[in-house]
């Protein structure tokens, strides 16, 4: 299982605004991030 | 706490972590419309995404579990918001999927990996804050404002 001191998988989604959005793409910005998975949007 | 609540809170250091460099990305797998119904009752300034697959969550090593989904804690929990009168938003989606923050630096390194052990579980906002202050530390970065 991924833990800390590992890489980060990369991903590309799609915001709610149907932009795509990459990890590596903030990462290339310098930008610390914050991944917030939810469990539903309820 | 649960997700809605969480968000929240982190949304009101959204200063801090601007400040701090921080990119906070919400993920999830719903429909469009009801992410940005939920996005705009909790905190617009986040972004947030969707992956309808979940195979983003499952690199992560989130899983889904009903039995933790229904614990006794969890049951509980949402039985004393109830009895408080506090408003309940129903379940939209899959309610057995499990959630969980990270923390990637800018190096692309996992800082702090925290899976959700069940649906009010989560990690408190000033331990996340306390990660992006020593990264911060680390490395100081001129963000421009």
């Amino acid at each position: 299982m991924l833990e800390e001191g590992e890489v980060a998988p990369d991903f590309t989604l799609s915001t709610i605004h149907d932009e795509r959005v990459s990890l590596q793409e903030i990462l290339d910005d310098e930008q610390n991030v914050l991944l917030i998975f939810l469990r539903h949007l309820g | 706490m649960p997700c809605r609540e969480h968000v929240a809170q982190l949304c009101q250091h959204e200063d801090e972590l601007e400040q701090l460099n921080v990119k906070a990305l919400i993920i999830s797998f719903g429909s469009v419309l009801l992410a940005r119904t939920w996005l705009r009752e909790t905190c617009t300034p986040f972004s947030l995404v969707l992956d309808p697959e979940r195979k983003v969550y499952r690199s992560y090593g989130l899983k889904r579990s009903v039995l933790r989904s229904w614990s006794p804690r969890t049951l509980w929990f949402y039985f004393r918001r109830r009895l408080a009168g506090k408003k309940s938003h129903g379940i939209q989606g899959d309610p057995n999927q499990l959630g969980g923050d990270f923390i990637v630096d800018t190096d692309g390194i996992i800082r702090l990996a925290y899976r959700s052990r069940d649906p009010v579980d989560r990690p408190p906002v000033e331990q996340l804050l306390d990660v992006f202050r020593q990264l911060s530390e680390r490395s100081p970065v001129n963000t421009g404002h």
